[in-house]
Order: C-alpha cells, then structure tokens, then sequence
C-alpha cells in the first residue's frame, strides 16, 4: 500500500515538472557570442526571460579569449565603440542600437570593456543580436540569439522582393546591378531617395556614413554590415583588381589603408537622391536589407529582400555602375 | 607610381570600408577550430590516429571520407596551434605532418569517384583551404613569438596548395573567390604587424 502511495506521489511529482516545463519558456542564460577566436564576448539579460514590449537589459562584456582579461583599448569607428544589430528572425524587426544613444562611455566602461543599453523587443519570437567592434585596427563580430517570450513556432520568414518602400514621407526606390546578384562577386544597390514625388537632395551623415547597411541571409546566417561606395572606394577596388600589382603587395595596401584611415573625418559625399553600396554576397540564397540614412537629418530605415545566385556558366557580373572613380559624384 | 597612386587612393577611403566592417565579409560565419582534444605531446595521441583510420575505412563512400578528411585537417590544425601555443614546435610539427596527410587524402579522392561532381568537392576544399588560413591569420599574433614560425612556413604551403586546387575550377568558381582571397591576404599582413609586437 505504501508503495502504491509512493509511485502516486512520484507520478503527480512527473506530470508537475512536466506541466511546469510547458508554461515556462527558455530561458537565456549568460549568452556566448559566436563565432569564437581570439576575443571572448558575453550578452547578459536583464530580466533573463525578456517580455515583449517590456523594457529588457543588455549588457556585453568583452574579453580575451588567452587570458581573460578586459579589452580595454577598443578603437571607436563610426561613432560608436560598439554597434549593435537587433534583428527578429522573422525580420519583422530592426534595430541599430549603442550604449552611447543613451549615455556616454566612460573611462570605467572601457577599462572593464563592458557595454550596455535598454531594449524593448517589440513581440514575441527568435532574435539575433550582432555586435560589431574594432581592435588592433580590424573589425569583429559576435552574434548572440535571444528567445523573447512564447515564440510562435509556426512563424516563417517571408521575402518581399518589392523594390520600392514608403517610410513616412520618404519613398525608397532600389536598384541592383547586376540584375540578379551573383555570390563571391561584387553587386551595386543603388537606393533612390523621392519625397512628394521630387528627389530628395538633403540627405545627412548618419553615424559617419550616408547609409548603413546591415544585412542578413533569411536563415539568419551571413549577417554583413557596409556603407555607401564612394568614388575613391571605386578607385580603390580597381586598383585591388589590378592584376599588375603583386599579390602580396595588394594586402599590405589594403593593411596600410586600414591604419592609415581610422583617425579619417567623415564626408558627406552623396547629397541624394541616390546613395550607391556595394556588396559581395558571400553565398547563394535570400538576403534581407536594412538600409538606414537620414534625409533631412531624420533616421529611416528600408527594408528590402534580395535573392543571390551561384555563378552558373554565362551569367552576368558585370556592374552598370552610377560611380565614376577617382573623382566626385 | 602605380603602387604611389594607388596607397593615394587608399588614404582617401573612409575607415574599414573594404574587410570585416564593410564590403568584404566573407568570414562572418567561420566555424572557428574545435577544440584540439587529444595533442601529439600525450602518450595517448596515437588512439586518435587509429580512431580516424578506423573511421575513414568504415566510411560508406568516398564523399563521405573526404568529409571526414576536411573535418580532420580542422582538428590537426587546432592542435598545431595548441602546440604552438605551448611552444612545443615538435608536437606541433607532427599535427602538421597528419593535417598534410589529411589534405593529401582529400586531394587523391578529388580524382576518385565521389558522389558529388568534383567540382562542388574541389570547391569545397578551396573554402576549407581559405577558411584554413584566415584562421592562422587571426590566432598568429596571439601565439608565441619563437615557436610561431613553424606556422608562417604552413601559411605559405597552404597558400601555394589553395592556388593549385584553384587552378582546377572553373573560370566563374575561381573568380566567386577573389574577395575571399583578398580577405585572407588583408588579414595575414594585418597578423605579420600586429606580431611584430610580441604578445
């Protein structure tokens, strides 16, 4: 009889912790940015199961991977010491977010290389966080996945290829050359600025650049952050596809551009209504565009999709491109 | 003049705007090494060589070996630089000598029958091949300074097999890998600087 009792007891105990882990979403532990290599970088919630539309959190901390210890001479670039990109997985949601938009670094943040900012994730789902940095004069990124209450596993990403958008007053016009991008190859997007039908022409620095560009693939995978193309960049990579210049000789160019241009003012080259960028696509498949730039001096961000093919034979790459080299647009 | 002109040009662009933060991010993704496990300086490193053999001999096909063969060229590199990191070059030169053994198989199943057409495998083994050096790049200037130089002679071997497996795809595939190549050329200049100040 006890023993029936106890076997009733422990049954009741099962279906409890069973039903407790049907009403309890995951939860998010300290997260671990990805991928590794030589700098450690940590995401911490507050609270650890964010709420949609509830203010949640974020606090990064980066270290070194050997030893541990703090980063403590992040370089700034863009304006920022750490951009951060808050995307639904759904890409129903964007956000480029800093630590400084709310207040400013301090000597203390910096010796402990510890960041951090609130965040209201505006619904329910799966969210990557990707965090861009600066050291040593290269860049890194650490992406970190969130789950924000009871996400819907029935939600699918869903690809508009529409190539024009209407973002309060501004319509967003794109254009892509080659048609249809090719993966490892360069594309031109050329975002065309209209307000009430006239061109816009009082586009204004965001955060150092005419436009910001984050973009994922819609797996999530691939994520690459890139700004408008400028003349000089055009000179640039033509100079980098000079087959004349040895090999090694074309990285130690690219190394000593690198260090030569942190400390470079930012320039207003495009004044609308076309703002240039150029990507390379890093694999074939559907790729979701976050294009951020401020006419008027006011944030506004285009979404758009694009799909990436593999080189087949006769495809082409070629690019039409609106940016001459070497000289202003 | 050209290279003056082109270091001109170079200045004028706006910070970072080619590799990481910028046109080219052709590594964001990298599955980084795995942990190296068991190391040539264990009395047990041999059981990870009989493991593998076995693996490869009880592997269905051909594709699947060289699959095993790409996962294995990642573990010996992991203990390379383990190694080197202990500043044990010995030991590290022994991971070295399995990650070409390795490589060497895979290369010789190129020219088998794989499932896969040849040339999604030969692609597959450049990405690897990049991927390879792009991560040497970045661990380099951590490592110490001596014993790093064993992997400044694997670098460059790694870069001469990369351009012969290269040499074999067709025209487009190759071309889909210039900025990847760029990339890796950027971020080895960018690891001979930085370990010009030891760590």
């Amino acid at each position: 009889m006890i023993g029936e009792r106890r076997w009733l007891v422990m049954l009741v105990a099962l279906l409890l912790v069973q039903a407790c882990g049907e009403t309890t979403p995951p939860a998010n532990p300290v997260l671990e940015g990805q991928p590794g290599g030589p700098y450690r970088m940590t995401l911490a919630l507050d609270p650890p199961l964010p709420a949609a539309g509830e203010e949640t959190r974020l606090t990064w901390q980066l270290t070194h991977s050997t030893n541990g210890a703090a980063v403590t001479d992040l370089q700034v670039l863009h304006e920022r010491v750490v951009h951060n990109f808050i995307v639904n997985l759904d890409f129903s949601s964007f956000a480029h977010i800093h630590h400084e938009d709310f207040r400013a670094v301090t000597a203390d943040d910096l010796k402990r290389a510890s960041f951090t900012l609130p965040y209201r994730f505006p619904s329910a789902g799966r969210y990557r966080v990707v965090s861009d940095f600066t050291h040593h004069n290269r860049n890194w990124i650490k992406q970190f996945d969130v789950v924000v209450g009871r996400p819907d596993a029935s939600t699918v990403a869903v690809a508009d290829f529409t190539r024009s958008r209407q973002v309060d007053d501004i319509r967003g016009s794109l254009s892509v050359s080659p048609p249809i991008p090719v993966a490892g190859y360069e594309t031109e997007l050329v975002l065309n600025l209209t307000r009430d039908a006239g061109p816009v022409t009082d586009l204004a620095l965001i955060l150092g650049s005419e436009a910001h560009v984050a973009l994922w693939r819609q797996d999530g995978q691939h994520f690459g952050h890139t700004h408008s193309y400028t003349p000089h960049m055009a000179s640039m990579l033509r100079a980098m596809h000079d087959q004349a210049t040895d090999a090694r000789r074309r990285g130690q160019m690219m190394a000593d551009m690198m260090v030569m241009m942190m400390s470079m003012p930012p320039e207003l080259v495009f004044h609308g209504p076309e703002i240039p960028v150029h990507y390379v696509f890093p694999e074939p498949g559907i790729y979701h565009l976050f294009i951020q730039c401020a006419p008027g001096g006011k944030p506004r961000v285009f979404h758009f999709a694009l799909e990436v093919l593999p080189w087949r034979e006769g495809m082409q790459t070629r690019i039409d491109s609106i940016v001459t080299s070497g000289g202003d647009h | 003049m050209q290279t003056r002109r082109t270091l001109w040009l170079l200045a004028l662009l706006s910070p970072c705007t080619l590799a990481g933060h910028g046109l080219l991010n052709s590594f964001s993704d990298l599955q980084w090494l795995p942990a190296p496990g068991r190391t040539p300086d264990q009395w047990n490193y041999r059981l990870d060589w009989w493991q593998e053999k076995s693996a490869l001999l009880v592997a269905g096909d051909n594709a699947a070996r060289f699959t095993l063969c790409l996962d294995y060229m990642r573990e010996k590199l992991a203990e390379a630089e383990a190694m080197v990191a202990k500043s044990d070059t010995e030991a590290a030169r022994v991971a070295m000598q399995n990650y070409r053994a390795y490589l060497d198989q895979a290369l010789a199943l190129l020219g088998a029958a794989l499932k896969q057409p040849a040339a999604r495998a030969r692609l597959a083994l450049t990405h690897a091949l990049l991927e390879h050096q792009y991560m040497l790049s970045v661990d380099y200037p951590d490592l110490p300074v001596g014993p790093r130089t064993v992997l400044t002679a694997l670098m460059e071997e790694l870069n001469k097999r990369y351009m012969a497996v290269r040499a074999q795809l067709p025209g487009g595939d190759a071309q889909a890998l210039f900025f990847k190549e760029e990339e890796v050329r950027w971020s080895w200049e960018m690891a001979r600087r930085a370990g010009e100040v030891p760590p």
